[in-house]
C-alpha cells in the first residue's frame, strides 16, 4: 500500500494557483495563477524548494497554464488575456520573445508536441489552434479547428506522435492530426462518454491510452464513486504508471492499475487518497518526469505542495 | 359572449397574426446576412490570391483551400448540406489565413449577426 507524504508546502500570498509544469529534467517547477506572473521554483543548497525567478509583464489577466517545451529551453504561458507567450532565456534572463495572438478570448491551455516543433492552444472561443515553430521566435498558424461546440478546456499532445487531444465543456474529447493532402489539420476522432465537462486529459507513458476526468466525477475506465466533486486534473505518470487526480473536494487520489489487468479493458484500484490535501479545490496535479513518485499540486489559496510517494 | 370577451379574442387573433408574419421570413434576411459574410471572405481571398502570387506556398495553399470551400458553398436552399457546419469551416479557415497574414480582417459585421 502506497502513501503520499508531504515534502514541502510552497506558499506566496498570490491568490489562486492554476497550474504547474515540471521542467523536462525534473529539477525546476513553474507555477502560474491569478496574480498574472509565472514563478519558477528550484531547490536551494539546503535542498528546500524556493522561488528563484518571477516572470512579470507578460500577461494582463490570469495565467491559466504554463508548459515547458520538451527541450526545456522555452516556457509557454496561456492567459485569459487571449494571448499565449513564449519565454526563453537566450539573453541570460527569462524574457517573453514571442506572443501568439488569434484567439478571440480566454486561452485555457497550451501544449508542446514531442518534437517541440508544434504548439497547440485552446480557448473559450471554442477553437483549437495549432502553431508551427518557423524561425527563431517566429510561430506560424498551422490550423484553426472549430470541432468543439463549447469552451475547450485542455489540449495535450501524444507523447510520441503529432496527435493532438482536446477536452471540452461539450462533454467530449477530440483527436486531431495533420492531413498532408491539404496541409491542414483534421479531427480524426471524438471520444464521448462523459456526461459533463471534461476538465483534464492525460496520455500514459507510451501514448497507447488516454485518461480523462470530468465534472461528472468519473475518470478513465470509469472510476466512479471515488470522487466527491468535480475532478479538475489528471496526471498519468510516465514512470510508474500511476494516475493522480485533482478534485474539487480538496483531495488528491492515486490509482494503480490492477495486476493482470487487460490493457484494452483495464481495471484500476484506489492506491491512496489524501483527504484535505489542500484547504480548497485542487486545481492541478503533476508528476515529476524524472524523479519517480514526486508529485506537485496547487490550489485556490496560493499553496503549492510537493509530495512523495512512499511504498 | 360579452363584448369585452370578444375584444380579447380579437386582440389575440391580431397578436397571433402579427407573430406569424414576424416568424415567416427570417430565412430570407438570415440567408442575406450569411451571404454577405461569405461574400466578404470571398472578396478578401480573391484579392490576396490575385495580388500576392509571391507569398509563401503554405499561404497560397490555405487561400486556395478556402476558395474551394467558398465555391462549393450552395447558393440555393440545399437540404443535403449542413450549411451551418460548412460556414463554420469557412470561418475557421479564414481565421487561419488572417493569422498567417498577420492581419486583423475579422468580418466587421460579426456582432450584428443574429445566429
Amino acid at each position: 500500500m502506497g502513501k503520499l507524504e508531504l515534502v514541502q508546502t510552497l506558499k506566496k500570498d498570490i491568490g489562486r494557483v492554476w497550474n504547474l509544469s515540471w521542467h523536462p529534467k525534473g529539477e525546476v517547477l513553474a507555477s502560474c495563477g491569478e496574480d498574472k506572473v509565472i514563478r519558477i521554483w528550484a531547490k536551494d543548497l539546503t535542498g528546500k524548494w524556493t522561488n528563484k525567478v518571477v516572470l512579470t509583464d507578460g500577461h494582463k489577466r490570469t495565467i491559466r497554464q504554463v508548459a515547458w517545451s520538451p527541450c526545456g529551453n522555452y516556457l509557454a504561458s496561456a492567459s485569459f488575456d487571449a494571448t499565449t507567450c513564449i519565454w526563453d532565456k537566450k539573453s541570460g534572463e527569462f524574457e517573453c520573445n514571442a506572443t501568439l495572438e488569434g484567439h478571440e478570448n480566454e486561452v485555457k491551455s497550451v501544449a508542446w508536441s514531442k518534437s517541440g516543433q508544434l504548439l497547440a492552444t485552446c480557448s473559450r472561443d471554442k477553437s483549437v489552434w495549432v502553431w508551427e515553430v518557423a524561425d527563431e521566435d517566429e510561430y506560424d498558424c498551422a490550423a484553426v479547428l472549430n470541432a468543439h461546440s463549447q469552451d475547450v478546456k485542455k489540449v495535450i499532445f501524444h507523447p510520441e506522435r503529432d496527435l493532438l487531444a482536446s477536452a471540452s465543456y461539450d462533454n467530449t474529447v477530440k483527436l486531431f492530426r495533420d492531413d498532408p493532402s491539404d496541409g491542414d489539420w483534421v479531427c480524426c476522432g471524438t471520444l464521448s462518454g462523459h456526461e459533463s465537462t471534461v476538465w483534464g486529459i492525460s496520455f500514459d507513458g507510451n501514448g497507447k491510452r488516454l485518461a480523462s476526468c470530468s465534472d461528472d466525477q468519473t475518470c478513465v475506465c470509469t472510476l466512479a464513486g471515488y470522487h466527491g466533486r468535480t475532478i479538475y486534473d489528471i496526471s498519468w505518470c510516465p514512470n510508474t504508471g500511476l494516475i493522480a487526480t485533482a478534485c474539487g473536494d480538496d483531495a488528491i487520489r492515486m490509482f494503480k492499475e490492477d495486476e493482470g489487468s487487460d490493457p484494452n479493458s483495464p481495471s484500476f484500484s484506489l492506491l491512496c487518497a489524501v483527504d484535505r490535501a489542500h484547504n480548497q479545490d485542487v486545481n492541478c496535479v503533476a508528476w515529476n518526469p524524472v524523479v519517480s513518485g514526486l508529485l506537485a499540486s496547487c490550489t485556490d489559496d496560493g499553496e503549492i505542495k510537493i509530495w512523495t510517494l512512499k511504498e | 359572449m360579452s363584448s369585452n370577451g370578444k375584444d380579447e379574442v380579437e386582440r389575440d387573433i391580431n397578436e397571433g397574426l402579427r407573430r406569424e408574419i414576424r416568424s415567416l421570413p427570417p430565412g430570407i434576411p438570415g440567408g442575406a446576412e450569411l451571404g454577405a459574410e461569405l461574400g466578404y471572405y470571398a472578396g478578401v481571398t480573391e484579392s490576396y490570391l490575385r495580388h500576392l502570387s509571391d507569398k509563401p506556398e503554405k499561404l497560397i495553399k490555405s487561400l486556395e483551400n478556402l476558395k474551394k470551400l467558398l465555391d462549393a458553398f450552395p447558393t440555393h436552399n440545399a437540404e443535403d448540406v449542413d450549411i451551418i457546419e460548412e460556414a463554420s469551416k469557412i470561418r475557421a479557415k479564414f481565421k487561419k489565413i488572417c493569422a498567417q497574414l498577420k492581419i486583423d480582417a475579422a468580418y466587421p459585421e460579426t456582432d450584428n449577426l443574429s445566429f
